[in-house]
């Protein structure tokens, strides 16, 4: 129902939101959609990777890149995008679970680097860390110009009510409850009978997918490719996103995805510090707020909130 | 030969770098029974039915589950093939609420639905939490937490549960709710069931193993447990 | 001088904060009211998306310094069209990603006349469409060859400062006659450098030259000593143009393999931009000669607008703050500020610029504009400006370390840096 009545909502703003603040949502919906995926790793499967980036870059390169290379139309290239980081999420589930906490982070780190670093290393196909633009004529699907602000709105939102509701299903689904138990105590998981490694790679796959979407979303939406999307900070934004919503709520991440980018906003017009304020968001959120904006909610007021 | 031996192990064996915890034992549990496994403290009883359910590996020799050797096969196969464990260490998940500790048991095996609600209340209502359905169970009280616990594994419904020490921490009336419940569900499970609490043994088992640095120093009838010599002095510390 | 440009730094961004309160607070309301055209004694509003923070930052600095500076100058010569011309700052933290958000906040949230003043060639990559959609006319001051390239688009327009295309090539002749036919570069692994080994070896075989040996240093390296062994013994020139905070022991490490006897050495001074020659370490590079934009130190022959152009900043004849010797500033670039805001006035003029729905024709007249002549608002040198490739072509300065400071040994012809057109941006629709 709520969830229904967010996606209610945004259709409505479309329409009465002022162009600078109905563009930011368009760019907001789409950086959730990241930070969804981000979520069902962390938030729920408690997974912490530090190397995100890789799959939002994996979409955005795998779309941007069957464009520059094949002009493949933008509608084909981003389910390229979204199969490249599809398997990317597979081949670093694969090896990245075989550690556990601060190696897994580690590794999802190195992993990530590396990507980077490919990228850059194949600069005369990648334009490495200048990296390219999508031209205006080829954002197309279907006739629509996805770089006309209302289209690019919609096309936000169709992405974002489909993975939101996708994660929704998946929390309420007996795959989800059993990510929630592998988060709180894998071990009981397991001597529960369930597959919990068989688990925690989906929950991989379709995270790294789900971030593989939204590079490859803001790829076509925003008409340009770049390496600096596959540097640490961008790994580390999800996790803040997510922190800052709430982990394991399936708004949260979209609640986190609005504050942090309006902190970032007016904050960067008050004090040159920005960066230094989204740390002592952080912070704050470690010491006061573990749960996030979401799961504060949720414990107060809405204990039903999945 | 004449019940079905529902678990067997051959020469199995667990070394801890140099310490060996469980040192070939050969062990057979026919079904249907209930048997208790005994010893002091750091005997190797854990250590000992960890490797049945594959919580962690062996070091060498052979386990054999409903005439399959399972000793290579991840703990969750063995699981779906009909083992279920409490854990000595109370091992639920503290954040989500008792009703959802034993969904998540009870879903192991089933799909959700009706059935699976009813599952639950089954299992909770056996060991007397159903009115705590909707607490979080890192709230319990700590013998609340051992019942919540048991009822994980009674709610999936196992060929052979295995129990560690499910009675520390209960009250007396709780040990003897136990002891009914237990023989209740021993209609139509095995129990494997590592005790302290002497006169629970002594009530419900058909059988007795005793173990004593690693290895099984005694087997038999409560009767013939009691009377050993041997097991006496493993309790004496002599 | 100098206290007049911190003057009119602040209260311009105070204005900034309070024209932002007033927006917020108006959109606010469900009922948006979209801008209404200014009136024409209404200030001209530039966004200037700067580099505050980020790895641009350094140079950030100086072009917001620059360009700070030259916003009163315009305006004390009767601003634009005879409207003031006001700077709005937005950082945009030296990335792609918040580049696009600031120009979309330039175009909807203040209502920004124009754009300008990007600098790091990915920044603008990743900027530019937001632009083009938003039909904002985009002045970056970059140097990279993205616009000339044809990458992007209409509205977007490089009149300020040469591209590394145009700077690298015309080095070779110079290179190629007085320092030495063999050259082994060394340049970092990832676009930029790619750019200068691509463009120079092209440039130094016209010349007769080779270049012998290409040393890809990847991004991460912050130690050298394993590359120059690699070096072949032939070399006569080693080219070099490393960026970063490694370029200090890059020198260094330098000085300690070739000791006393080491071949002619060229680099661009993009390295060691904001960075005072006198710093330890640096030494190595007595005698060899770099790359430079603009002459850092005062020239005998120094210019009257050299003169000028460093007196609004507040630059010394060193190249660093008058009011901190140790402060060096980017010299070599951030006179593409100052002439981009010159020529931002000059198309707007003649455009008879009245509002944002003159944006095309200011961007025509902007690819109207041909020579640049040496003056107070060009003082780098004269230029000319090709209307097709939405990219200007200036003189480049070779300079030689003397005694710790660049003393100035070739200014190249503009011919120098020409080649064929890659785009024709005027056949593109608004
Ligand atoms: N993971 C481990 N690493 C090292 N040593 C271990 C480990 N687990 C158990 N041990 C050791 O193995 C021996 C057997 O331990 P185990 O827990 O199996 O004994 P137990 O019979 O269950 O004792 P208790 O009655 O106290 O529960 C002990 O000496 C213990 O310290
Ligand atoms: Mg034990």
């Amino acid at each position: 129902m709520l969830h229904l009545g967010l996606i209610a909502a945004l259709v409505l703003l479309q329409f009465i939101l002022p162009a600078y603040h109905h563009g930011n949502l368009a760019r907001i919906m789409v950086l959730s959609v990241f930070a969804m995926g981000y979520n069902i790793m962390f938030g729920y499967a408690g997974l912490l990777s530090l190397g995100h980036a890789m799959f939002f870059t994996a979409g955005m390169y795998g779309m941007g890149l069957s464009v520059r290379l094949w002009d493949i139309p933008v509608g084909p290239a981003f389910v390229i995008g979204i199969f490249a980081a599809a398997a990317l999420s597979l081949v670093v589930g694969l090896l990245a679970l075989r550690t556990i906490g601060v190696a897994f982070m580690i590794v999802t780190l190195m992993f990530s680097q590396a990507v980077f670093l490919t990228i850059l290393y194949f600069n005369p196909i990648t334009r490495g860390d200048e990296g390219f633009v999508i031209a205006q004529q080829v954002r197309q699907i279907a006739g629509l110009d996805l770089s006309n602000p209302t289209t690019r709105y919609f096309a936000a939102l169709i992405l974002f009510a489909i993975c939101l509701l996708a994660v929704l299903w998946l929390v309420r689904s007996r795959a989800g409850r059993v990510l929630i138990a592998i988060r709180e105590n894998e071990e009981r998981a397991r001597l529960l009978g369930y597959d919990t490694w068989a688990h925690k790679l989906a929950a991989v796959v379709m995270s790294g997918t789900m971030a593989g979407a939204a590079g490859a979303a803001y790829g076509v939406l925003f008409g340009s490719v770049g390496a600096s999307f596959a540097e640490v900070p961008f790994s580390i934004l999800p996790l803040l996103y997510v922190l800052l919503g709430g982990p394991g709520t399936v708004i949260g991440p979209f609640v986190g995805t609005l504050f942090m980018f309006y902190l970032r906003d007016l904050s960067s017009s008050l004090t040159d510090a920005h960066m230094l304020v989204a740390g002592v968001v952080l912070i704050l959120l470690t010491l006061f707020a573990r749960r996030g904006i979401m799961g504060i909610v949720r414990e107060r007021w809405l204990k039903w909130l999945p | 030969m004449a019940a079905m031996m529902l678990l067997s192990t051959r020469k199995l064996s667990r070394h801890f770098g140099g310490l060996r915890a469980v040192e070939n034992v050969d062990f057979d549990l026919p079904e249907g029974q209930i048997r208790a496994l005994i010893g002091p403290n750091g005997a190797g009883k854990t250590t000992f039915v960890s490797m049945l359910c594959g919580r962690i590996p062996v070091s060498s020799g052979d386990i054999t589950f409903a005439g399959e050797n399972v000793t290579r096969l991840p703990a969750h196969k063995r699981i779906q093939r009909g083992m279920a464990y409490t854990f000595q260490i109370t091992s639920v998940f503290s954040d989500l609420t008792v009703q959802e500790n034993v969904a998540l048991a009870v879903q192991s095996r089933l799909e959700r639905g009706a059935v699976l609600a009813g599952e639950v209340a089954k299992a909770l209502a056996k060991v007397g939490l159903q009115d705590r359905a909707d607490q979080i169970a890192g709230d319990l009280a700590y013998g609340h937490q051992r019942l919540l616990e048991i009822a994980m594994g009674l709610g999936q419904s196992p060929r052979l549960l295995i129990l560690d020490e499910p009675t520390q921490g209960l009250s007396d009336g709780e040990v003897n709710d136990f002891i009914a419940l237990i023989k209740d569900v021993a209609k139509d499970t095995t129990i494997l069931l590592i005790e302290h609490n002497i006169d629970v043994v002594m009530a419900l088992a058909d059988k007795i193993t005793v173990m004593n640095f690693g290895e099984v120093i005694a087997e038999g009838t409560p009767q013939e447990i009691h009377e050993n010599a041997t097991v006496q002095t493993a309790y004496l510390g002599g | 001088m100098v206290s007049k440009k911190i003057s009119d730094f602040k209260p311009s961004r105070r204005k900034v904060l309070t024209g932002m309160a007033a927006a917020g607070a108006t959109t606010a309301l469900p009922g948006f009211v979209p801008f209404v055209q200014a009136q024409s004694s209404e200030p001209i509003r530039i966004g200037f998306q700067v580099h505050r923070t980020g790895i641009g930052a350094a140079y950030g600095r100086w072009y917001d310094r620059t360009t700070m500076a030259a916003a009163p100058v315009i305006n004390d010569m009767g601003g634009l069209n005879g409207r003031p011309v006001e700077i709005i700052s937005e950082d945009d933290g030296t990335d792609p990603k918040r580049g696009a958000e600031v120009v979309e906040k330039f175009a909807t949230h203040h209502n920004t006349d124009i754009a300008y003043g990007t600098l790091f060639s990915h920044v603008v990559v990743g900027s530019a469409p937001r632009a083009g959609e938003l039909k904002m006319p985009y002045f970056v001051v970059s140097e990279g060859h993205h616009v000339a390239s044809g990458m992007l688009n209409r509205w977007t327009l490089q009149p300020g400062i040469t591209d590394v295309k145009s700077q690298v090539q015309a080095m070779a002749p110079f290179v190629a006659d007085n320092l030495g036919k063999k050259v082994t570069m060394i340049f970092p692994d990832y676009a930029f450098g790619h750019d200068h080994r691509d463009f120079f070896s092209a440039a130094i075989e016209a010349q007769g030259g080779e270049v012998i040996a290409k040393l890809a240093i990847p991004p991460t390296e912050t130690s050298f000593t394993k590359y120059f062994p690699q070096i072949p013994r032939e070399t006569e020139v080693i080219y070099h143009v490393m960026v970063g905070p490694a370029v200090l022991t890059f020198v260094k490490e330098m000085g300690e393999f070739f000791g006393s006897a080491r071949p002619e050495i060229f680099g661009f001074i993009d390295s060691l931009e904001a960075v005072d020659l006198a710093t330890p370490g640096l030494e190595f590079l007595e005698g060899t000669y770099f790359w430079e934009g603009m002459p850092r130190y005062a020239q005998e022959n120094q210019s009257e607008y050299d003169k000028f152009y460093r007196a609004a900043i507040g630059v010394d004849n060193n190249g660093a703050s008058v009011s901190d010797p140790k402060d060096v500033s980017t010299f070599a670039h951030m006179f593409g500020c100052w002439e981009t805001l010159h020529t931002i006035k000059a198309g707007m003029e003649a455009a008879g610029y009245q509002g944002t729905s003159d944006r095309a024709k200011l961007v025509e007249a902007v690819e109207a504009m041909t020579d640049m002549a040496e003056s107070q608002a060009h003082p780098q040198g004269a230029k000319v400006f090709n209307g097709k490739t939405h990219q200007v072509f200036g003189p480049q300065y070779i300079s030689q370390v003397q005694d710790g400071r660049l003393v100035v040994q070739h200014k190249t012809a503009l011919e120098d840096g020409f080649y064929p057109d890659e785009v024709d941006y005027t056949t593109q629709s608004f």
